[in-house]
């Protein structure tokens, strides 16, 4: 029987090398393209008859957008709304990686660090270019809080500067040690029902049915936190610290 | 249909009414616990990711400039107080969010 960290193991699919950089194409990059695929299929599909009154179809990504769109407002108000699309679709990608990793034999392409990683190294990329565009010179006050001696310049900008790209890490280990986590735990219960024997059997698999559930959970509130966090970051760009 | 005296089901209402209040409590009191572990979860990953990209900028400036591990151990410390600094920020987050 496999091990419960095998499920988090990248193969290779396609090998692909360029200039000695290895870009082949992996069981996580295909998730990737299944989950991207998915919301697109999900959401032609259910907007397909788009009326005034809506279908029960139509609810479903219609309350997907209502959701952010109120979370924006809350978090970043009227002016953050330009940035729905990028924050929308970051909460329907994490979103669906992590349910996707719950199904027989596919993968949890967010347990992994680079691909959250790159995730959040985007929402920091779009944090600073949005700071400067808006703040423009005003940004670097950023790292050297206003009423501050500047004798204390040395040690303030180094920490902020920290601070700052530290942000993108804690987003990422919150998301990645959630899901490898509850992974973990899903395949050790789960290893249970064949180990333990056919008379007993029955109650770890009671309880691997009670954690799927708990997991799918788990995978909606950390792709929301994901969000909520990114529209933080985002919003202290907008409106300065 | 057997007559019940109205005191006594007044009674039986006020014995049902304490027991809902009882278990939304009860649920009120576990939804706070989760809420609490998950804080200290945030905090502790604050405070780490702070040390752990402090230490990686000093490594990648000692290779740089063959410092040895002077910008480690410096970046480091800084770090450790980005992690606090960012724990801070969130608290008082947190603090300010209860307070609406």
């Amino acid at each position: 029987m496999s091990g419960p960290m095998e499920q988090f193991e990248i193969k290779k699919l396609l090998p692909i090398e360029v200039n000695g950089f290895d870009i082949s194409f992996t069981n996580s990059s295909l998730c990737m393209v299944i989950s991207a695929l998915a919301i697109v299929m999900v959401f032609l599909l259910c907007l397909r008859k788009r009326a005034i009154i809506p279908t029960t179809a139509q609810c479903i990504p219609e309350s997907a957008y209502e959701f952010i769109h109120n979370l924006m407002l809350e978090n970043m108000g009227k002016e953050g709304l330009k940035y729905f699309s990028f924050i929308f679709t970051l909460f329907l990608f994490v979103c669906t990686g992590n349910l996707l990793g719950l199904f027989p034999y596919s993968f949890t392409f967010t347990s992994h660090v680079a691909a959250v990683g790159t995730l959040s190294l985007l929402a920091l990329l779009l944090n600073i270019c949005v700071g400067i565009k808006r703040q423009k010179w005003g940004y670097l006050y950023t790292f050297f809080p206003k009423g501050t001696p500047l004798a204390m310049a040395p040690l303030i900008v180094p920490i902020e500067i920290i601070s700052l790209l530290s942000k993108p890490l804690s987003l990422t280990i919150r998301l990645t040690a959630n899901m490898t986590v509850g992974h973990i735990i899903l395949k050790v219960i789960a290893g249970f029902i064949i180990t333990i024997s056919l008379v007993l059997g029955w109650l770890p698999l009671m309880f691997t049915g009670i954690l799927i559930i708990f997991e799918i959970f788990i995978g909606i509130l950390q792709a929301y936190v994901y969000t909520i966090l990114s529209c933080i970051y985002l919003g202290d760009a907008l409106h300065g610290h | 249909m057997p007559h019940i005296p109205t005191d006594i089901k007044e009674m039986e209402d006020r014995i049902i009414a304490m027991k809902a209040k009882k278990q939304d409590e009860q649920s009120k009191r576990k939804e706070k616990d989760l809420s609490q572990a998950a804080k200290a979860f945030q905090i502790a990953i604050e405070m780490v990711s702070g040390v752990f990209i402090g230490a990686a900028i000093g490594y990648i400036l000692d290779e740089l400039f063959d410092f040895q591990f002077i910008c480690l151990l410096i970046f480091t410390i800084f770090g450790g107080f980005a992690g606090m600094l960012n724990t801070m920020r969130y608290l008082n987050q947190n603090k300010e969010e209860e307070g609406k």
